[in-house]
C-alpha cells in the first residue's frame, strides 16, 4: 500500500491551497501525467464555470462550491471523506451535469478530453472516498483498458 | 352453425340497411346514443357474424344504473340491436421492401404503382404506402427499418414522399422508392395481394403491422367517426378482433394494410385505434386509391421480386430484428442479462417519446448526433464489417451518453432516473472504444458472463 502523507502543518491560505494540491497530486504515483493531461483544460473549465451563464447556473444548482471546498479540504487530510451528497445535490449528479455542461458549452478539445476522461472519473468518484484515493484510482484507471473481442471476451464462451 | 361468408353477411347488411332511416331515430331517442347505423355485433370485445343494428353510445353504463325506460332494448323490430361503447382515440405510435415492415414509427402498408393520372410519378412507378402521420412531409426521405423518427443518414433513404394527405376521410402517404431499393406486392406472413377490393360489413381481414404482426378482425362498421387528433373523420371502417386476436393493431401499426381473407385483396389502412379498445380504424382503400392516383396490382409487376419469394427479400430488411432476438436469447441466459433485457424494455416506450416529444430532449438527442449514431450502429449490426466514426459532427458515444443520461435524470420519470444513474456507468464501460455492433455485442454478453460467474463465486 501506497505510504500517505502526513496532513500539512501550516495548512494554506485558500489562493495557496490549489498549488499545494497540485504538489500533492505530483507526489501521488501517476500524479504528475495525470495533472499534465488535466491541466491544459483546467483554465477553460475554470472560465465557463465563471463566465458561462448556463454552466455556472448548473454549477450552483448541483452544490459545485460546496463539492469543491470539500474535496479541496480532503487533499490536505487523508481522514477527510468527500461527501458524496451535500443538501439535495449529489456528487455524481454534479459531475455529470457538469460533463454535459462543459461539453455542451466548451471547446472541441474540451469535448474531446471530456468523452476521453468521464468514465474513469465518474467511475472514481462513485467508488473512492477521500482525495488521495481518488487520484491514485485515476492514475491506475489510464493504464487499464477494456478487453477487446479478440482477447478477454472470446475467451469467456467456454466458461 | 357454420360461419357466414363475406357475401352472406354483406347482403344481410344491405337488408338492414332498408330500414336504418326508420329505426334509427328510436334508437337515438334513448339517452346517451351518438350514432346508429348497421354492422356486426361485437361479443366480448371479438367481432360475431350477426348483423345487427349498432347504437354507439358515448360511454356504456351498467345495466343496475339505467331506468328501465333508459336501457336500450336487444332487439327492434325483430332486429337484434348492439350497443358499442364509442372510444376515445388515440393515433398510434408508430415504426420498411415488402408490406408489413417497420417505416419510421408506423408501417409500410403495401406497394402500389402510379396510374396514369399521378402528377408526381411516371406511370406504374412503385411506392410505398402508408399513413399520412407516419410520413407527412413531402420531399423528406424515408427508410426501410429506420428505428427513429429523425432523417438524418442512410437509413432513411429508401424512398421520398412525394404526396400525403390527412382530412376526414383518410390519413395516407405515398413515397417513391429509390431506384435501388428492391420491393415485392407481398404482406409478411399475408403473402402476395391481389389488387384491392371495396371493404363490406362483416368481411374477415387481416393485417400485418409492425407492433404487432399479424391480427384477424372482422369489419364492424363502414360509418364510424373517429376523431384521431382531433381531426374529425367520418365514413371510416371499424374493425374488431376475431379469436385468438386480442387487439387489432396498437401503436406502430399505423399504415398497415387491412386485407380480405378469402381474396387477398386491399380494403383499407389502418390508422387510429380507440384508446382503450381492441378494435382499429381504417380508411377505405377506394378513396386512397383515387385521390392519390395509385392502384393496387392484382399480379406482381415488372421489377419486383417475384411473388412467393419475398421471404428472401424479408430476410435482408429484418435482419437487424434477428440479431437483436439473438442478442435478447444470448441474454437471457444469465440472470444479469434478463435483468437488462426486462429493464431496456421497461423504459424503451418512455426514451422513445422523450427524443420524439419531449422538446429539451429532443434538441439533446439531435445536437448529440443521436440519430447519427444510431444509423451508424444499425449499420454495423447489418453489415459486420461496417466500422462506426469515432466521432460525428465533433461528438463522440461518449458525449452523447453522458448528454442523455443528464437529461433522462433531469426530464425522465422517477424510475428512468433512477436506472439511468444506476447504470450509466456500466454503459459508458461497455461502449467506449467500442466501434462495431458485433464487438459491443460480445463485450455485452462477456460482461453479464462474468458477472453471472462472480454471483456464482459468491453464493459458494
Amino acid at each position: 500500500m501506497a505510504t500517505i502523507p502526513a496532513p500539512l502543518e501550516n495548512p494554506p491560505q485558500p489562493l495557496r491551497k490549489i498549488e499545494a494540491l497540485e504538489a500533492i497530486v505530483r507526489s501521488r504515483p501517476g500524479g504528475a501525467a495525470l495533472l499534465d493531461e488535466l491541466l491544459p483544460l483546467a483554465d477553460e473549465v475554470q472560465f465557463l464555470v465563471q463566465r458561462n451563464r448556463r454552466v455556472a447556473t448548473v454549477w450552483q444548482r448541483h452544490a459545485g462550491p460546496a463539492f469543491a471546498r470539500a474535496i479541496v479540504e480532503s487533499g490536505f487530510d487523508e481522514w477527510a471523506r468527500i461527501p458524496k451528497s451535500i443538501q439535495a445535490a449529489s456528487l455524481e449528479g454534479l459531475l455529470l451535469a457538469m460533463a454535459d455542461a462543459l461539453q455542451r458549452h466548451g471547446s472541441l478539445a474540451l469535448r474531446r478530453a471530456i468523452a476521453d476522461n468521464a468514465y474513469e472519473l465518474l467511475r472514481c468518484a462513485r467508488e473512492c472516498s477521500n482525495f488521495r484515493e481518488l487520484i491514485d484510482a485515476l492514475a491506475a484507471s489510464r493504464s487499464v483498458a477494456f478487453p477487446t473481442s479478440a482477447g478477454g471476451g472470446g475467451a469467456e464462451a467456454d466458461a | 352453425m357454420p360461419e357466414k361468408t363475406d357475401e352472406q353477411l354483406a347482403a344481410e347488411a344491405e337488408r338492414l340497411d332498408a330500414q336504418l332511416d326508420v329505426l334509427k331515430p328510436k334508437l337515438l331517442g334513448y339517452p346517451n346514443v351518438v350514432d346508429v347505423y348497421v354492422g356486426i355485433k361485437t361479443i366480448q370485445g371479438y367481432g360475431s357474424d350477426v348483423v345487427c343494428f349498432v347504437a354507439e353510445v358515448a360511454e356504456k353504463k351498467p345495466l343496475s344504473e339505467l331506468g328501465s325506460d333508459e336501457r336500450i332494448p336487444a332487439e327492434i323490430d325483430g332486429h337484434p340491436v348492439d350497443v358499442y361503447d364509442r372510444e376515445k382515440i388515440v393515433i398510434p405510435l408508430s415504426e420498411v421492401y415488402c408490406g408489413g415492415v417497420s417505416l419510421r414509427s408506423g408501417t409500410l402498408g403495401v406497394f402500389a404503382l402510379a396510374t396514369a393520372t399521378n402528377t408526381h410519378l411516371e406511370t406504374d412507378t412503385p411506392v410505398m404506402v402508408t399513413n399520412h402521420h407516419v410520413a407527412s412531409r413531402i420531399g423528406e426521405p424515408v427508410g426501410v427499418g429506420s428505428i427513429c423518427d429523425c432523417i438524418c443518414s442512410h437509413c432513411c433513404e429508401d424512398g421520398i414522399i412525394v404526396d400525403s394527405r390527412r382530412d376526414a376521410s383518410m390519413d395516407v402517404a405515398i413515397a417513391k422508392l429509390s431506384s435501388d431499393t428492391r420491393y415485392s406486392h407481398e404482406i409478411l406472413e399475408i403473402g402476395p395481394v391481389r389488387g384491392s377490393t371495396a371493404p363490406t360489413r362483416g368481411m374477415s381481414v387481416s393485417k400485418y403491422g409492425n407492433k404487432t404482426g399479424l391480427t384477424r378482425g372482422r369489419i364492424q362498421s363502414l360509418t364510424a367517426s373517429p376523431s384521431p387528433g382531433g381531426t374529425p373523420m367520418n365514413n371510416q371502417v371499424r374493425v374488431v378482433p376475431l379469436p385468438p386476436t386480442t387487439h387489432v393493431a396498437l401503436g406502430g401499426d399505423s399504415g398497415s394494410v387491412l386485407v380480405q381473407d378469402s381474396t387477398n385483396r386491399v380494403v383499407g389502412i389502418i390508422h387510429a385505434k380507440p384508446k382503450n379498445g381492441t378494435s382499429a380504424f381504417a380508411c377505405p382503400i377506394g378513396p386512397v386509391l383515387t385521390a392519390m392516383h395509385i392502384q393496387i396490382p392484382v399480379t406482381g409487376s415488372a421489377d419486383t421480386i417475384p411473388l412467393g419469394s419475398a421471404t428472401a427479400a424479408v430476410r435482408s430488411v429484418t435482419g437487424l430484428r434477428e440479431s437483436v432476438a439473438e442478442l435478447e436469447a444470448k441474454l437471457c441466459e444469465t440472470a444479469l442479462g434478463r435483468h437488462w433485457l426486462a429493464l431496456a424494455r421497461s423504459h424503451l416506450d418512455e426514451v422513445r417519446s422523450l427524443v420524439n416529444r419531449d422538446r429539451h430532449a429532443k434538441v439533446v438527442w439531435q445536437r448529440v448526433q443521436g440519430p447519427a449514431f444510431v444509423a451508424h450502429w444499425v449499420k454495423s449490426a447489418r453489415e459486420p464489417d461496417y466500422v462506426v466514426p469515432v466521432e460525428i459532427a465533433g461528438m463522440r458515444i461518449e458525449n452523447a451518453l453522458l448528454a442523455l443520461c443528464a437529461t433522462f435524470r433531469e426530464r425522465g420519470s422517477p424510475r428512468l432516473a433512477r436506472d439511468a444513474t444506476e447504470h450509466y456507468l456500466t454503459v459508458l464501460e461497455l461502449t467506449r472504444g467500442c466501434r462495431r455492433a458485433d464487438e459491443f455485442v460480445e463485450r455485452v454478453l462477456s460482461y453479464t458472463r462474468q458477472h453471472q460467474r462472480l454471483e456464482v463465486g459468491h453464493g459458494r
